[in-house]
């Protein structure tokens, strides 16, 4: 666009995501159109919304703040000596800036050495689901093959085998994935927004939008807008609400992580739960696929 | 003056390379119409990226680096997935096939990044990073005429 830029407001930024909650990745148009967001949006244009959309991802996919500095700072020096690169480059000073605006999640990408147990988990939660998502495997993965992907892709890690096993339960319990028949699948939504059926299905849509949309690296994208979901949501709720929302998450979170058998007790609810999910997921996919006008209305 | 080689001259310093690369794609040489010139040339961009990515991932057989890893993974991931969304948006909108156009030379530019900030030097990885950058350009050369 050959209009001048505009530094994205906080105001812009969260209507952007939660029309990407409402009408899904890629439907920048629409999104434009919708009278909840035009007001603010009036200024953007779809390519503005995808580009922005971009950057909040390619952050959420592994960059953490400093080391998108660090590129920015190299870049820049990397101007004068190639002309190709100039046509590649964001400036780098809005970058900058919506560094400390996006918050990114702090994702490490050191997989061969893992420091501690923090930056382990993480890793090991990105490779979980790079594998399901690599191995497209129908129904799932089971532990097997997920560790054999991991330990050709990624080299073996020392422990690898028992790490597994309890990442796979927590992200279970937590609602992430979903087990059926010792087999490990994406869950199509969080657990947390499956214990309100009404408001579970209108996220669910937005969600399968968001999924069926998506067609580059689907499990950090994903990531960031099932952040996106869960904050849209408490924003939503009443301050009560919020409250016990909030409560139910931490005392979750400590269960899953403190007691294994209550873990898996959880699983056992959250499995059931998102099975029906699942169900309701497929048919909207079926309905989806079976619209052939170019004209869709989302209702 | 055909048409690939008007879009070489407006590449600049690379119109050398992009004379030679293009020369060696007889349909992109025997382009009728802008269009199907866009369309040729992110196909050859969509085909080097998948090739580049087949390359990075038996490199990571034999060199056992995080760099080369995200190279072959979420880096050329994003370029393909860029030269397909292009693709996909030519007919419908310009401008959008235009940025995706664009953005597909991140990838192997935060590679290069990625090798260097790892002292890995590798040839082929670097040659391959840098043709795929020129057709990302070309491709948003050509793109920036849609409508």
């Amino acid at each position: 666009m050959g209009a001048p830029k505009q530094k994205w407001t906080a105001e812009e930024e969260q209507a952007l995501k939660a029309g990407v909650v409402k009408h899904g990745v890629g439907k920048w148009r629409t999104i434009l159109k919708d009278p909840e967001f035009s007001g603010v949006l009036y200024l953007r244009s779809n390519v503005d919304l995808k580009d922005k959309w971009r950057n909040l991802s390619v952050m959420a996919n592994g960059w953490s703040s400093r080391e998108k500095s660090r590129l920015s700072v190299r870049r820049v020096h990397q101007v004068p000596r190639q002309d190709e690169n100039s046509m590649a480059i964001t400036p780098v000073v809005p970058s900058d800036e919506e560094i400390v605006d996006v918050k990114p999640l702090q994702v490490s990408r050191d997989i061969v050495h893992i420091p501690g147990p923090k930056r382990s988990n993480l890793s090991l939660d990105k490779l979980i689901m790079e594998a399901i998502t690599s191995l497209k495997e129908n129904g799932g993965s089971n532990k097997t093959a997920i560790a054999a992907f991991i330990e050709d892709q990624y080299w073996a890690l020392p422990g690898l085998k028992s790490m597994l096993s309890a990442k796979l339960k927590f992200l279970t319990a937590s609602g992430k994935l979903i087990k059926v028949n010792r087999k490990y699948r994406i869950a199509p939504i969080a657990a947390y927004s499956d214990r309100r059926r009404n408001s579970s299905m209108l996220y669910l849509k937005g969600r399968q939008k968001a999924s069926m949309k998506i067609d580059r690296d689907e499990t950090n994208i994903l990531t960031r807008s099932q952040i996106d979901l869960e904050l849209e949501k408490i924003r939503s709720m009443t301050p009560q609400e919020a409250a016990a929302f909030a409560a139910r998450a931490v005392a979750e979170a400590e269960a899953a992580i403190a007691e294994a058998e209550e873990a898996a007790k959880e699983a056992e609810a959250a499995e059931a739960d998102a099975e029906a999910a699942q169900a309701f997921a497929d048919a909207t996919t079926k309905s989806a696929k079976g619209r052939k006008s170019p004209k869709r209305i989302h209702t | 003056i055909t048409l690939y080689e008007s879009l070489c001259d407006q590449a600049g310093q690379d119109k050398a390379r992009c004379l030679e690369v293009l020369q060696a794609e007889p349909q992109i040489v025997g382009a009728k119409d802008n269009v199907e010139l866009c369309k040729l040339i992110l196909e050859f961009g969509l085909k080097k990226g998948l090739e580049a990515q087949r390359f990075l991932k038996d490199a990571m057989m034999t060199t056992p680096s995080p760099a080369i890893v995200q190279c072959a993974t979420s880096l050329y991931d994003g370029t393909i997935g860029s030269f397909k969304s292009s693709l996909s948006e030519l007919a419908e909108d310009g401008q959008t096939a235009n940025y995706d156009a664009k953005v597909a030379g991140d990838g192997p530019t935060t590679c290069d990044i990625a090798l260097s900030n790892a002292k890995i030097v590798n040839p082929t990885i670097s040659a391959l990073n840098k043709d795929i950058l020129l057709i990302s350009k070309l491709a948003f050369l050509a793109t920036d005429k849609l409508p």
